[in-house]
């Protein structure tokens, strides 16, 4: 599959949820989807590329707003994607995607130990997954000061 | 009346170079459910990243995992030259791919030794120990250190190469690969190694592509995922080599998977040597580096390896994201410790190259009622122990 026929491909499949999307180098794309569909934009993909890896699943405080990014592989045409969501600080809240991928599980618990995000959906969720069992249980380390 | 009974390995054992608390349900000898507890050695790296120039980092990230230092360097440097637009000198993309490919060899070897020692062969980890000593008199040659190589900077490598130590690494390969090969047939033939191997910890190949499984954990299930080949990194792109999968899907393939790697790696060094170009190891990267984000995956010993790192036009990088392998493969291999005996935990845990112990706390659950109880070592002495 050509790199252009497949950025049409991509843009495509996630039409419906898509914010923004570009191509970064070389068999990588960061593309930037509402957060409230973060789920099915992931199902699209697996439907219309096969199967995922998730790599990782992280954020970035910007102080005013959260940025959780997925690091996905696209094991057929052999490309990496940042999927990319802005979620509110105060009241931040995502699906989960353990239900499409459920080798995300690790990945959405360390989140929500670091970075207080709620993932509706995964009932795994517990605070101390990664952190001390003593830790503060409201304080999220990896946000920045305010 | 049938117990399950919860026996705790972790987090603490002598025999294991991490902490980690697996909770096996053991009815008799047999697991019946697993629960994994991580995190005994979270040491809050991604924060202490945010306060530290992006030099000071390259010495930080190499402090995540003695073993596989290199990979780690390497990733960071790849990420950061992602994000700042840098291009590395052919030479160095070269001499990167050469101690990184010794990084992995040592680090195979090692894995190997350890699950021959944990398996109660200890001839064979003396011997595979010995051999992996002559990759490590190269890397301290090369880089000037033994296990903390400082060797990738942003924008190329410190050192260079000369003529006289790739004669000496030619040389030491050689003798590195008659060991392997003679390590691959005691491997593949010896009877008590398979028996201890072969059919342990079955991980299906749609199991391991569902839960996320990297490195040899995957490829010895048959999944032909290799960010060496995939996704091109340093100078890959230019050398062939063959990406080793098994289909066995067992203890015994993702050992072998690494047996086979450390030949082809030593095949991917000889030809980085040889076709060595001319040219500059390193360019000047200035301090302050300008806003963006930067992406880089590597194969890691142990698999796939992520560094993610942002910036705000600063000195320092405004957030870093790293997954390292055994994160990856923990999830993957915990499913596949059920219907095995608790002495094949050490034979599963060790093929994906990690760390458990075991303490003596045991709590009882009635399996007909689901009633739990906790008894002390004092009790069970009063109670069961006959004399």
């Amino acid at each position: 599959m050509s790199r252009n026929s497949f950025l049409e491909k991509l843009q495509g499949c996630l039409r419906e949820y898509l914010v923004d999307i570009k191509k970064k180098r070389d068999r990588l794309y960061i593309v930037e989807v509402k957060a409230e569909v973060v789920d099915k934009a992931v199902k699209a993909l697996k439907d219309s590329f096969g199967d995922i890896h998730v790599t990782t699943i992280s954020a970035v405080d910007y102080i005013d707003y959260l940025e959780v990014f997925y690091d996905l592989w696209l094991y057929s045409p052999k490309v990496a994607l940042v999927l990319k969501a802005k979620v509110n600080p105060s009241k931040p809240e995502l699906p989960s995607i353990v239900g499409v991928i459920p080798g995300a599980l690790f990945n959405e618990c360390e989140v929500y130990d670091l970075f207080g995000i709620v993932f509706k959906g995964n009932d795994k969720l517990k605070k101390s997954f990664i952190l001390p069992e003593h830790f503060p249980k409201d304080y999220f380390p990896l946000r920045k000061k305010r | 009346m049938s117990y399950a009974v919860d026996l705790l390995f972790g987090p603490q054992h002598p025999a294991l170079h991490e902490p980690e608390r697996f909770r096996f349900k053991v009815d008799g000898e047999i697991i019946v459910d697993v629960d994994v507890k991580i995190g005994y050695i979270h040491r809050g790296i991604e924060k202490l990243a945010e306060t530290k120039n992006f030099i000071q980092n390259i010495y930080l990230t190499e402090r995540i995992c003695g073993i596989c230092n290199v990979a780690h360097t390497l990733c960071y440097v790849q990420a950061v030259e992602d994000m700042a637009g840098i291009e590395v000198p052919e030479r160095a993309k070269y001499l990167r791919v050469i101690v990184h490919e010794l990084n992995r060899i040592h680090s195979h070897l090692l894995i190997l030794g350890v699950a021959a020692e944990l398996l109660g062969w200890e001839t064979e980890f003396m011997y595979l120990w010995r051999d992996r000593e002559a990759i490590m008199d190269i890397i301290e040659d090369v880089t000037g250190n033994r296990v903390t190589s400082a060797f990738n900077t942003i924008g190329g490598v410190r050192r260079d190469i000369n003529d006289t130590q790739k004669e000496k690494i030619l040389k030491i390969l050689d003798k590195v690969e008659k060991d392997t090969k003679f390590h691959k047939k005691v491997l593949e033939e010896d009877p008590l190694y398979r028996e201890r191997m072969v059919d342990i910890g079955i991980l299906k190949p749609r199991d391991a592509i569902e839960r996320c499984a990297v490195g040899p954990t995957a490829r010895g299930s048959g999944v032909d995922y290799d960010v060496r080949a995939h996704d091109p990194y340093a100078a890959f792109d230019e050398i062939p080599f063959n990406v080793i999968t098994y289909k066995e899907c067992d203890s015994w393939a993702r050992m072998m998977v690494r047996v086979d790697e450390t030949l082809e790696s030593i095949n991917i060094i000889r030809y980085a040597l040889k076709h060595l170009p001319q040219g500059d190891i390193r360019v000047r990267v200035p301090a302050r580096l300008p806003a963006g984000e930067g992406v880089s995956r590597v194969e890691a010993p142990r698999g796939e390896l992520l560094h993610h790192v942002f910036c705000k036009g600063d000195v320092k990088p405004y957030r870093l994201k790293v997954r390292t392998p055994t994160f990856a493969n923990i999830l993957a291999i915990a499913p596949t410790f059920i219907g095995h005996t608790i002495a094949d935990v050490p034979a599963i845990l060790v093929s994906i190259d990690p760390c458990f112990s075991c303490t003596d706390r045991l709590t009882f659950i009635d399996v007909s009622s689901g009633k739990v109880m906790k008894l002390s070592l004092e009790e069970i002495k009063k109670k069961y122990w006959r004399r």
